[in-house]
């Protein structure tokens, strides 16, 4: 089957990319091991997450996608909970306080920026549910949050109605050049190709990129987190700071940001559960008797640097990558961004920081495959 | 009390009574019962509504449901099906707080 | 709290006799239940400081438990009433909650015999404040002495409501009538197979006896389709069905009751399982969703055995005796107990274990619910009672590529609420194999993270300070 554009992987960047790319033209088929947003999309507390970006390049990136959020969830015309209603990052002690203002200084030297530094006041008159050991925060009004489970899905919907395809419960067994800038991807469904192939694969997408011989330093990087009952609206931002906290549009509140190097270990660790029960009641003291219902564990892709992998790969006509921690955040953006470079359009944003080859020369170039994988 | 005649009679004997709380309200009930009897037996089968506004009691009296729970001494999503009483216990049932899908 | 080498989780048939033999063969053992008095729900005790004649006809073998439940604590079982199992980690950890105080365990053996839950059978108005389950009349009756509602209907299927209609009919309730949704037909089929099955057979004569000597009208064939009220059930639809359990038009009656109780038997319970890791499989002669086990009822994961309704419908014989063999059995793997006598009695439990599960696989058979009472759901009837999903919402969301339990559950929200998917994941389960043409066994099942239960934010952050350090890994 031919296509303008393979989509490996349909979480929410796979989805936006596929879903972009579908609106300007193109032929699109976006696939995924499992279904949409089945992967770190659906473990994840879904923030759209600006403030604790690092200048300047991963901080233009995520803020690029915030501010494009709106737009893309109108074209999808669905109600995803999307909601820029802001984060209070809180400090707990004088030390924090000190460290925010000079983090939040050398971001406001990015232009678009916008964040305040409020007193622990402050904080609690704009959440009165705050505890009174908070002794300050910043206050960024360009963050918010997504269900990213609604968003994934409309995401794929999305792509069927721009007619390309979406192909669930697909696994990538090959890829390989056929021709200049023509890749054969051989899958559990038969052999697709396309000119252009996109890897947005998450935590796989090392395992992706090996296929074709190049290494993307992305690893798991875990995450508990609790959820907790549906309350009557209890905060109506995002909080971060020791820990991550918001309330989804149901009433639920979602707790927790540990960060574990495990692998891909999916057993649940009591005392991450029970630490991150402990800062949260810190933070939110009335929700000591609140039940938690559940917990899941996410996997963040995480690169060496923090900087999302987005763009072209050297040596790999056609192969463009779209990995990296936050994506949630950033989707919008990279689905703008790549749609731009397929259709020859300049970049919203300069490619280069984000660029693959930041890593290693060597490492970054593909080895052409000897052969095209066999067909049926 | 209206709808005592809920409690079987018929080889069946009573501890001691114990006196709850039910939305402000004070309520008599005996040693060993749950909140959901305690309430079943003062004719109220209306347990609580839904974020949501629908009406919903005891379902399946086991604790594996979660229809029946009120909040018990400030702790919220109580089973009552499984609580039982204690003297001065303040039961709040719990009031909707407009989630869309109301549902008859 | 000091720890106990075999923790039973579970205090019903099972459960008892799996501690019983525990003990015996020399090891500590603890019964965790989450109910006021161990016995579970066929062993179900009146709770304390309710006061009943001994021998009371209410009761359904409450004195038979009692006599089980002494004998365990006789023998050195130590049981704990009213203490929750919130969760189970890969180090063998089990996270409990007792008197508000979240606690860990880490015992050598555990054997699981958490028992059952009712089939949830959905229809409109099957939410109303009013409308129960056998299982909470039976709860209510039996544990305190409080009959469910003065006018009441029983509706579903097998030898459980019959049973529950009579001690509802002894404690004095009044009984609108029983409906069964089987024809007469359908368990005529299956009295042949009861050749041998005496006490049960007994059991069941006795149940009509006083059903009929009470005047409560049984039908065959037919069920309760609706349920009306204001607020609360004020009255019933009922109509007949054809062998697929799909209405037949035109023979709808309407009828005044202020109780509904449902009876349409019964699924494992089987969460903790698959938190351990247990693998499952489904398998409708034994119930549904069961955890695989050996000959002596060890599952999948070394050290844990399942025993009971937990590891298939097969009511309280099988599970006595299964609870004999997994006791027996976990304390060899402690090295204690007489390895040639522990033998010989695992034989012999295993030879009349065959007869009773041979039995029950004809019950669940022939009490299984049929697809055609799928048809009772419409658009606006509620799917997932907890997050107030209804059908006709739960098929707007649902994702075509959603296929699996797991995939609905995630772009539906069914199975998020409180109760976690305990009540709908069964029956969404039958709406999604309906929708995508695929077997109960391929949709998978709920994903099963802790806690099994909600717990408060407080009583895990208690906990955070005071955890133990890693527990030495579970002996195999």
């Amino acid at each position: 089957m031919n296509f303008d554009v393979i989509v490996i992987g349909a979480g929410a960047v796979g989805g936006s990319v596929a879903f972009q790319m579908a609106e300007a033209g193109l032929k699109v088929a976006l696939l995924d091991r499992q279904f949409p947003g089945a992967g770190t999309s659906k473990a994840t507390q879904a923030g759209i997450g600006v403030y604790p970006k690092k200048p300047e390049a991963n901080l233009l990136i995520n803020m690029k996608g915030a501010e494009l959020y709106p737009q893309l969830v109108a074209r999808l015309g669905r109600d995803v909970e999307l909601s820029l209603t802001g984060v209070l990052n809180i400090a707990m002690t004088d030390d924090a306080m000190v460290k925010m203002r000079g983090f939040v200084a050398k971001q406001r030297e990015t232009p678009g920026y916008q964040a305040d530094i409020l007193t622990g006041d402050e904080a609690r008159a704009m959440e009165p549910a705050l505890s009174h050991e908070v002794v300050g925060a910043a206050f960024c009004p360009l963050d918010g949050s997504v269900n990213s489970l609604l968003y994934v899905q409309a995401l794929a919907r999305g792509v069927l109605r721009h007619g390309g395809q979406v192909l669930p419960w697909t696994e990538v067994h090959a890829i390989a050049p056929l021709a200049d800038h023509v890749w054969s991807v051989a899958t559990s469904r038969g052999p697709l190709e396309a000119a252009w192939v996109v890897n947005c694969a998450g935590i796989h997408a090392r395992r992706i990129g090996s296929l074709i011989g190049i290494e993307i330093p992305i690893d798991p990087n875990r995450g508990h987190v609790l959820v907790t009952e549906a309350i009557p609206p209890l905060i109506g931002r995002r909080i971060s700071g020791p820990t991550l906290i918001r309330q989804t549009a149901h009433g639920n509140l979602l707790l927790g940001q540990s960060e574990e190097m495990v692998g891909h270990d999916q057993d649940v660790s009591l005392s991450a559960l029970t630490a991150q029960a402990v800062v949260a009641r810190r933070i939110l003291p009335s929700l000591d008797r609140v039940k938690v219902l559940r917990s899941f564990i996410g996997f963040r892709p995480w690169p060496p640097d923090g900087l999302p992998i987005l763009g072209e790969v050297p040596g790999a006509p056609g192969f463009l990558v779209a990995v990296g921690h936050s994506g949630v955040t950033w989707s919008p953006a990279a689905g703008r961004l790549l749609t731009e470079l397929v259709t020859s359009v300049p970049p919203s944003l300069p490619m280069k920081p984000y660029s693959l080859a930041r890593f290693s020369k060597a490492a970054a170039e593909a080895r052409p495959a000897s052969t095209a994988p066999a067909k049926g | 009390m209206p709808h005592d005649d809920l409690r079987i009679l018929k080889d069946f004997r009573r501890g001691q009574p114990v006196r709850i709380e039910v939305d402000g309200e004070p309520l008599q009930a005996f040693e060993g019962e749950t909140v959901a009897t305690a309430l079943l037996a003062s004719g109220r089968r209306i347990f609580r509504h839904t974020p949501g506004g629908s009406p919903r009691g005891l379902y399946c009296g086991m604790g594996i449901c979660f229809d029946c729970v009120v909040e018990v001494d400030g702790e919220s999503s109580v089973r009552s099906c499984i609580t039982l009483v204690r003297p001065g216990m303040k039961v709040r049932t719990p009031r909707p707080f407009g989630r869309e899908e109301a549902q008859p | 709290m000091s720890a106990p080498e075999v923790v039973v989780v579970g205090a019903g048939p099972g459960g008892i006799s799996a501690a019983l033999e525990v003990a015996r063969a020399g090891a500590s053992v603890w019964v965790l239940d989450e109910y006021p008095r161990p016995g579970g729900q066929y062993f179900r005790q009146p709770a304390p400081g309710l006061t009943v004649e001994p021998d009371s006809s209410v009761l359904e073998h409450a004195s038979e438990g009692r006599l089980r439940i002494k004998q365990a604590e006789e023998a050195g079982v130590r049981f704990l009433p009213q203490v929750m199992v919130w969760g189970a980690f890969a180090d063998g950890s089990l996270a409990i909650l007792s008197e508000g105080k979240a606690e860990v365990l880490a015992p050598a053996k555990l054997i699981l015999a958490a028992g059952a839950h009712e089939r949830p059978v959905a229809f409109p108005g099957w939410t109303l404040p009013g409308v129960i389950t056998a299982g909470a009349a039976q709860a209510l009756v039996g544990g305190q002495g409080l009959l469910p509602g003065r006018r009441i209907m029983m509706a579903g299927t097998g030898p459980l409501q019959v049973a529950v209609a009579a001690q509802l009919v002894r404690a004095g309730g009044h009984l609108a009538g029983v409906l069964e949704a089987n024809s007469f037909g359908a368990l005529l089929r299956l009295g042949a197979r009861c050749w041998g099955q005496w006490e049960r057979l007994w059991d069941g004569l006795r149940y009509w006896r006083t059903l009929r000597a009470a005047g409560v009208p049984l039908a065959f064939g037919r069920t309760v389709v609706r349920a009306l009220g204001d607020g609360q059930l004020a009255r019933v639809v009922t109509a007949a069905l054809d062998q697929n359990w799909k209405v037949i038009a035109g023979t709808e009656r309407e009828i005044e009751v202020d109780t509904l109780c449902l009876g349409f038997w019964l699924a494992p319970n089987t969460k903790l399982a698959r938190l351990l890791g247990c693998d499952v499989t489904y398998d409708p002669s034994r119930g549904g969703l069961v955890p695989a086990h050996t000959e002596r009822m060890e599952t999948s994961r070394p050290g844990v055995f399942a025993v009971g309704e937990t590891a298939g419908i097969a009511g309280a014989t099988a599970a006595e005796l299964q609870g004999r063999i997994a006791g027996i059995a976990a304390a060899q793997q402690l090295g204690k107990g007489n390895p040639a006598e522990a033998a010989a009695r695992i034989s012999a439990a295993r030879d009349e274990l065959a007869r009773e599960l041979r039995f029950a696989r004809y019950l669940n058979d022939v009490f299984s619910v049929k697809p055609g009472l799928l048809d009772l759901i419409t658009d606006e009837t509620v799917v997932c009672r907890c997050e107030e999903i209804t059908w006709g919402r739960w098929r707007e969301e649902r994702s075509e590529w959603a296929t699996t339990l797991d995939a609905v559950r995630t772009t539906t929200r069914t199975g998020f609420g409180l109760c976690q998917g305990n009540v709908c994941e069964s029956l969404v389960g039958q709406l999604l194999a309906r929708e995508t043409g695929k077997t109960m066994g391929e949709l998978g099942s709920y994903h099963i993270r802790p806690p099994l239960k909600p717990i408060t934010l407080g009583a895990l952050a208690d906990l955070g300070p005071r955890l133990p350090p890693p527990p030495k890994r579970m002996e195999h």
